[in-house]
């Protein structure tokens, strides 16, 4: 077991380090210089000096990676230049609503895909299936940020049941806030898990085995839990997989929509300040999340598939 | 150890995301939002106008503007007398000035302290050079500080309110507190930060020991709202009592929110937006040009389309309400068939192909204006940037900046302005016209005589505008809107950024 | 019907399958006139007679009215006018991204597949560096540093469409070279461009052509997200994502500002994967294509194809 955690590792480990020498050395090449942000039109030629090196950036390029990398195995991401505080906090801080979000997205997006998916399925060529593989082409189809400000609109000023913005307090806010941004980040996975889902079940359906089991007489809600939903969901769990990076791609436009701080905002305020090492923070943990989210659905294909080996 | 404090942090996190973080605010407490994050409490380092409104509040300085003026007056300071040759300042301060957070009383020891702090190297401030004259700081007694300049310095008393160099800071506090100073700050004001989370909220708590009185909202929260719909929605279900300085409200949004019963106050922050632009390069270094470009724009289109509304056409370089402010200038009025004119007389019939650099705040603004000249003939390319490049460019100086709309607020007095924008040597981040009038800037810096002053500057501003060095645009009104409890609020002027916090209350 | 190994034969019966379902289908009919009008539209708009797209004026959030039909935005420009110009945009990034990404990730899995056991191993992980990034997020830094403007967007999105490119392609190549013939025309004396071309080349571009039918959309709608941003394609330059992001504010009092473009920009983005789902189809593996393609098709969908051992899972 332990082996193969660290199997794992080693395959993690590489493509974090080549993303993360891929976004230290992109930064510091590139036009804007944090110090004359953060002074902004208060600044002068001697000021952006003083602060540079204050900050540190005036020293050799392989002397600043180095010392970064050298923070980051002690878990110390360096200071963000603009908020002059612990890269890792604000990280920690923005963390949690981003990946209450992307959580509430991606249960959105089971919740309403697999179901219509699989009565799509199960309706194969009535009017019902038509009006599902329509609506989740729509679901795919439509732009996240109109999802995010129609919801808006109409959940919080024409019918008032829900908060427009903020994270909301105690369980029942927190996750009432959760609500609507969820439900535009879901929308095009979901959209993406419908049509999966009925192709899947689509194919399950006509194998052997299952009309096999048919045959020998098993109760058909049965059969259809155990050998049908199981196999058919495996496609589903690969998808889902691959479009987490999509998904955080969304969550970071309803972030700003419904105004949850999150990590979609703090990219924004970093890239804007040319906060490199905030910049680096943020990108390193999203390409962290992707890859372990990654490695969670292969393990979610061991629970599914006894065919396959981990 | 510090993956403990990560996990920690996680948990944290995820923990204040289920806490209150947007509850409703109790009555006995402000609530005040803005798009923008602020990036330090600390005096000595804030820029923002987010940050000046907390720093305001937190800190004093030696001296302050009447409310609602420009007019100069004492803030720790009770008396002062400046030597005829203008080389000396005597302040005498308050004796009963209470430094927050249990750090005792305000000695002129402590003043002294806070302006070696400031330009010490090790701090490394970026306002430590605006204190280059200053030869020596003397302590004279517990309650009496001196300046001694090196050279006569006419708007010195300006610089000494509560804006950079300003900010009466608790040294100690900062020495011990070290980078956290930033957002737990030691000051003399009427407010204290309580709890600081950056990019997220500053809570602010009255402190009862200010020596102008108890002020009378108890909490005021400032929080960072980035989406303006968000804002807007928060202000009407009553999350929040006021958002500050909103520009980029459309004027529709402002016309329902009034209908709806909220109150809008607008003021002037002597706030100009002007037309910078290199004139030592081609084409901008034809002086026809450059009327031909001031002939183009439409000042009335300018408020109404990228400012609701809010602003008033303005003509003089030195922006209105400040110091020796004219309108006795060279006016070139919205002309465009002159526009064209100039142009076929500058060789450009077939008009002219002109780059402009935008930074994003200035964006519709620059938008409206390159339209305006497109319709003379002059093609705009924009080069849109954002600030930390556009002002990365403006310092290098190589000229990639060439025509730009800009703003800026500084102190009432013409010199800081001017000299940012025309002076080689003392210029800044809104030096980009390749000009340098520094030796008219200095005469009028050193003159004493405030008549003679004036009369330097308007002359200067005449020369200005006659050679077309630069092209103001408008004055704009900083925009709140709040709920109509909300009293207190400046009605014609606030000469500095930020706001008086103290002198606001609930009916 | 198969066509392993002979260049010809594919493309007229996929093309011909594809024709059969588009007439055989009356919405996939209308999907592809769509698309056919936004090309001309897009090519044309100059010299359509519109409003100019950048002309301002004091009538803002003006309602749709026969002056303008879908109203005016907040500098008083009309939004119909800006969102025809606003479709030259999109299609160009949409095409431009597949044409870019698309060759550089084709070329790049080729190389991979066709390599030595530690060259493949590096090029595949760059693939998965890549690929770990999220791609909005990956679009906006990228931008941020090359600035803003169509071809800077198009490079930006490249960098997440080449990775998949490049998978689908190293599969295939994978795939392909241990079929039997090429084998046997390696043993017959075929050099290895003549491989390259004739047996290697038409097997990878059925599914390069899926994927790239699929990837259009996509990165119109993340052009879209990133203009909705203001990064990119930025004002005064109209694009569907922009034209949104100003009408965001007022929403409430002038909604034809946020929903015109974002009704144009469902109907292509929903165009488009209609059309791809049907060139899916057409080239559909289950149809006449044979194992090869499945494993293809298994690559694409699957971390790692070596590791399972037979799924089948159905094309859709």
């Amino acid at each position: 077991m332990t082996r193969r955690f660290l199997h794992r590792l080693a395959q993690i480990l590489p493509t974090a380090l080549g993303a993360l020498v891929i976004v230290f050395v992109l930064l510091r090449i590139v036009p804007g210089d944090p110090a004359a942000a953060m002074l902004g039109v208060s600044a002068t030629p001697e000021s952006v000096q003083a602060l540079r090196a204050q900050l540190g950036l005036d020293r050799p390029l392989w002397r600043q990676f180095l010392d970064y990398a050298g923070g980051l195995i002690r878990l110390d991401l360096g200071t963000s230049l603009a908020f002059r505080v612990p890269v890792a906090q604000l990280l920690a801080q923005a963390l949690g609503p981003t990946l209450l979000l992307a959580l509430g997205g991606t249960v959105v997006s089971v919740l309403i895909g697999v179901p219509t998916g699989v009565v799509a399925a199960l309706n194969r060529g009535k009017p019902v299936d038509q009006l599902v593989s329509v609506l989740a082409l729509v679901g795919v189809s439509l732009p996240v940020f109109v999802w995010g400000v129609v919801l808006l609109v109409l959940f919080t000023l024409h019918w008032r049941i829900l908060p427009a913005s903020g994270l909301g307090e105690g369980i029942g806010g927190t996750l009432k806030a959760l609500v609507l941004p969820s439900l535009a980040t879901g929308m095009f996975l979901a959209g993406l898990v419908s049509r999966i889902t009925r192709s899947s079940v689509l194919g399950v359906l006509g194998q052997d085995y299952v009309r096999t089991a048919w045959a020998k007489g098993l109760e058909p809600m049965h059969v259809f839990r155990r050998h049908v939903l199981r196999n058919a969901l495996i496609p589903v769990v690969t998808v889902v997989g691959l479009n987490m990076g999509t998904l955080l791609g969304g969550v970071v436009v309803v972030e700003g929509i419904f105004a949850r701080p999150g990590l979609g905002r703090l990219l924004l305020d970093a890239i804007y300040a040319r906060d490199y090492p905030l910049i680096q923070g943020i990108v390193l943990v999203s390409v962290l999340m992707t890859i372990l989210l990654n490695q969670l659905v292969d393990l979610l294909y061991t629970l599914l598939d006894p065919r396959v080996t981990a | 150890m510090r993956i403990r404090w990560v996990v920690g942090a996680v948990l944290l996190s995820l923990v204040l995301a289920a806490a209150s973080l947007g509850g409703p605010a109790e009555p006995d407490t402000l609530v005040i939002v803005f798009p923008s994050h602020q990036g330090t409490l600390d005096g000595h380092f804030a820029v923002t106008t987010q940050d000046m409104l907390v720093v305001r509040n937190v800190y004093n300085a030696l001296m302050k503007y009447k409310p609602d003026t420009t007019e100069l007056t004492g803030d720790l300071a009770e008396r002062w007398e400046i030597s005829p040759d203008g080389l000396v300042y005597t302040f005498r301060l308050r004796r009963n000035v209470t430094w927050q957070k249990g750090y005792g009383r305000l000695t002129a020891q402590d003043v002294k302290a806070s302006f070696d702090r400031l330009r010490d190297p090790e701090t490394r401030s970026p306002f430590a050079g605006l204190l280059s004259m200053v030869r020596e700081i003397q302590v004279l007694d517990p309650y009496t500080i001196r300046f001694v300049l090196s050279e006569p310095y006419t708007p010195f008393l300006h610089l000494l309110t509560n804006y950079r160099v300003g900010p009466v800071v608790n040294a100690r506090a900062a020495r011990e507190r070290g980078a956290a100073f930033a957002w737990d700050p030691v000051g003399t004001g009427p407010y204290e930060v309580e709890r600081a989370i950056p990019r997220t909220e500053v809570v602010l708590r009255a402190f009862d020991q200010h020596f102008g009185g108890r002020p009378r909202i108890r909490r005021i929260i400032t929080r960072t709202v980035p989406d303006l719909n968000a804002m807007v929605v928060g202000l009407e279900n009553g999350q929040y009592h006021m958002l500050y300085s909103i520009q980029a409200l459309d004027e529709s949004v402002i016309k329902r929110l009034r209908e709806r019963g909220f109150s809008v106050t607008y003021y002037s922050r002597n706030l100009p937006r002007v037309l910078l632009m290199n004139v030592t390069k081609k084409p901008l270094d034809d002086v026809r040009v450059r009327r031909a470009i001031a002939h183009a724009i439409n000042r009335q289109q300018i408020i109404a389309l990228s400012m609701a509304g809010y602003g008033r056409p303005w003509y003089s370089p030195v922006p209105e309400g400040y110091f020796a402010a004219t309108t006795q200038v060279p006016r070139y009025e919205y002309n465009p068939e002159k526009a064209r004119q100039l142009l076929v007389e500058a060789g450009y019939r077939d008009g002219l192909d002109l780059p402009m650099q935008v930074f994003d705040v200035m964006k519709v603004t620059s938008d409206v204006i390159a339209e305006q000249l497109r319709r003379v003939g002059i093609r705009v390319q924009q080069e849109v940037l954002d600030q930390p490049t556009f002002i990365q460019r403006v310092l290098r100086r190589d000229g990639s900046i060439s025509f730009a709309v800009h703003c800026c607020v500084r102190q009432p007095d013409p010199d800081f302005y001017l000299s940012d924008i025309f002076s080689r040597s003392k210029g800044g981040a809104i030096y980009i016209s390749g000009l340098d009038l520094e030796p008219e800037l200095a005469a009028a810096r050193r003159e004493t005589n405030v008549e003679k002053r004036r009369q330097m500057y308007v002359a200067l501003q005449r020369k200005i505008m006659e050679n077309v060095w630069m092209i103001p645009l408008v004055m704009e009104f900083d925009r709140n809107v709040h709920v109509p409890q909300l009293r207190g609020m400046p009605r014609r002027v606030e000469a500095l950024w930020g706001l008086d916090l103290s002198r606001l209350s609930f009916e | 019907m198969g066509r392993r190994g002979f260049a010809g034969g594919w493309e007229t019966s996929a093309v011909r399958r594809l024709r059969r379902a588009i007439r055989g289908s009356w919405i996939l009919w209308i999907a592809s006139g769509f698309v056919i009008l936004l090309g001309a539209v897009a090519f044309l708009a100059p010299y359509l007679r519109l409003t100019d797209p950048f002309a301002q004026s004091l009538k803002r959030l003006a309602p749709p009215s026969p002056e303008h039909p879908f109203g005016t935005d907040r500098l008083g420009r009309d939004v119909f006018s800006r969102t025809v110009w606003a479709t030259r945009y999109a299609l160009a990034v949409g095409i431009g991204t597949v044409g870019v990404g698309g060759m550089v990730g084709t070329l790049w899995g080729m190389a991979a597949g066709f390599s030595g056991p530690f060259v493949q191993e590096a090029l595949s992980r760059l693939v998965d560096v890549f690929l770990s990034f999220p791609p909005l997020i990956l679009a906006m830094v990228v931008v941020t540093l090359i600035g803003n403007g169509v071809f800077p967007v198009v490079v930006a999105l490249s960098f997440g469409v080449a990775p998949r490119f490049a998978r689908v392609a190293r599969a295939v190549v994978l795939a392909v070279r241990v079929q039997g013939y090429v084998e046997a025309a390696r043993a017959l004396g075929a050099s290895s461009p003549r491989i390259l071309v004739r047996h290697i080349l038409p097997n990878t571009l059925d599914a390069l052509i899926v994927l790239a039918t699929l990837t259009v959309p996509t990165a119109i709608l993340t052009e879209a997200l990133l203009s909705f941003l203001g990064i990119g394609i930025v004002e005064p330059t109209p694009t569907w994502g922009n034209i949104a992001s100003m009408g965001q504010m007022v929403l409430r009092e002038a909604p034809w500002v946020v929903f015109a473009p974002s009704l144009v920009l469902l109907l292509t983005v929903l165009s488009f994967n209609l059309l791809g789902d049907a060139v899916r189809d057409a080239l559909d593996p289950t149809v006449s294509r044979g194992v090869w393609m499945r494993r293809v098709e298994r690559a694409e969908l699957e971390p790692e194809p070596a590791r399972i051992a037979s799924r089948r899972i159905p094309a859709g």
